[in-house]
């Protein structure tokens, strides 16, 4: 009697296995979710960690075009630090020309003769920091202007 | 026969592997994915500012522009100019306690709108200290009322 007993106690733990159908059905759910959202975001466009891009109810959808970035310390384009800044502020060999900022537009008319197409593709996206003041701002969109660029995207995070 | 129907009513999926790659997926996914939102306001770049419009050369009366400003202390100065007088129109929406009158604005720029309807564009500036983010609110109220906002350099 008692070997018997515990012979089926033994086959009842054998016989214990995880149910896996119901973690595969979740987990599928969750793959294609995050499969649509990944084919609907733009990957290519994302601000750095340092900076903080202004919050507006907008729902234009950014295109990929070239980059120019303006933050703190330094402004970027295409991901390559062109030009350092002191809280926003540009450096004097860089205000002496006008309105422009020399090193900007040098390196964006570089940039734009890489396209395909020189001279067709105006369009440049600007992701700044949402404390920047405006005469940064103005000096970067006319040296942007100056290499031919003059159809900006203004970069924000959408508000709910 | 019965050795073959016991065969095929144990047959089942094995799902550990294909719950491993979902795994690796999701993880994937997850890490590389940006839960940011991006949009983007579509604005040209004018090179005239706030200066007088350019000569028509057809001698055709000068079209209706209009020009804004963001001030420091929360104001928006709008001045609409051209026509055949070339009389400005200036006006000032005063802030509400220290903020920008966002509605305000946007009343008075249908308003202009109304009054002038040849009026589709608006070039935007602000004062020096004027910080980034207010100026893409305005330039985000002047697109609820205006088709192309332009931004002087």
């Amino acid at each position: 009697m008692k070997k018997s007993f515990l012979k089926k106690k033994k086959k009842k733990n054998s016989d214990f296995s995880l149910q896996i159908t119901s973690m595969a059905d979740i987990f599928m759910i969750l793959l294609v979710f995050l499969l649509k959202s990944y084919a609907t975001s733009i990957t290519n466009i994302a601000p750095s960690s340092h900076i903080s891009l202004p919050e507006v109810t907008a729902t234009g959808v950014p295109k990929e075009s070239l980059k120019i970035e303006v933050g703190k310390e330094a402004v970027t384009i295409d991901d390559k630090q062109v030009l350092q800044l002191r809280n926003f502020e540009f450096g004097g060999e860089e205000t002496g020309a006008g309105e422009n900022s020399p090193t900007i537009t040098r390196i964006l008319n570089q940039e734009r003769s890489k396209t395909p197409i020189p001279n067709m593709d105006s369009a440049l996206v600007v992701m700044a920091d949402e404390g920047t003041p405006y005469s940064t701002i103005k000096r970067v969109v006319a040296s942007a202007a100056g290499a031919g660029f003059v159809d900006l995207q203004l970069l924000v995070v959408q508000a709910q | 026969m019965s050795a073959g129907s016991s065969g095929d009513g144990d047959v089942e999926l094995n799902l550990a592997p294909i719950i491993d790659c979902f795994t690796v997926l999701i993880t994937y996914l997850l890490v590389t994915a940006s839960f940011l939102s991006l949009a983007a306001l579509d604005v040209g770049v004018s090179a005239t500012g706030t200066g007088a419009p350019p000569p028509s050369p057809d001698n055709t009366p000068p079209p209706m522009v209009m020009s804004l400003e963001a001030l420091a202390n929360g104001d928006v100065k709008i001045n609409v100019r051209g026509g055949v007088s070339g009389r400005e129109y200036p006006y000032v929406i005063a802030a509400l306690s220290g903020q920008r009158d966002e509605d305000k604005l946007l009343a008075k720029l249908e308003e202009i709108k109304k009054k002038w309807p040849t009026i589709t564009e608006a070039s935007v500036s602000a004062e020096p200290t004027v910080i980034y983010k207010d100026v893409v609110k305005v330039i985000k109220k002047i697109q609820e009322a205006m088709p192309k906002v332009m931004i002087s350099s």
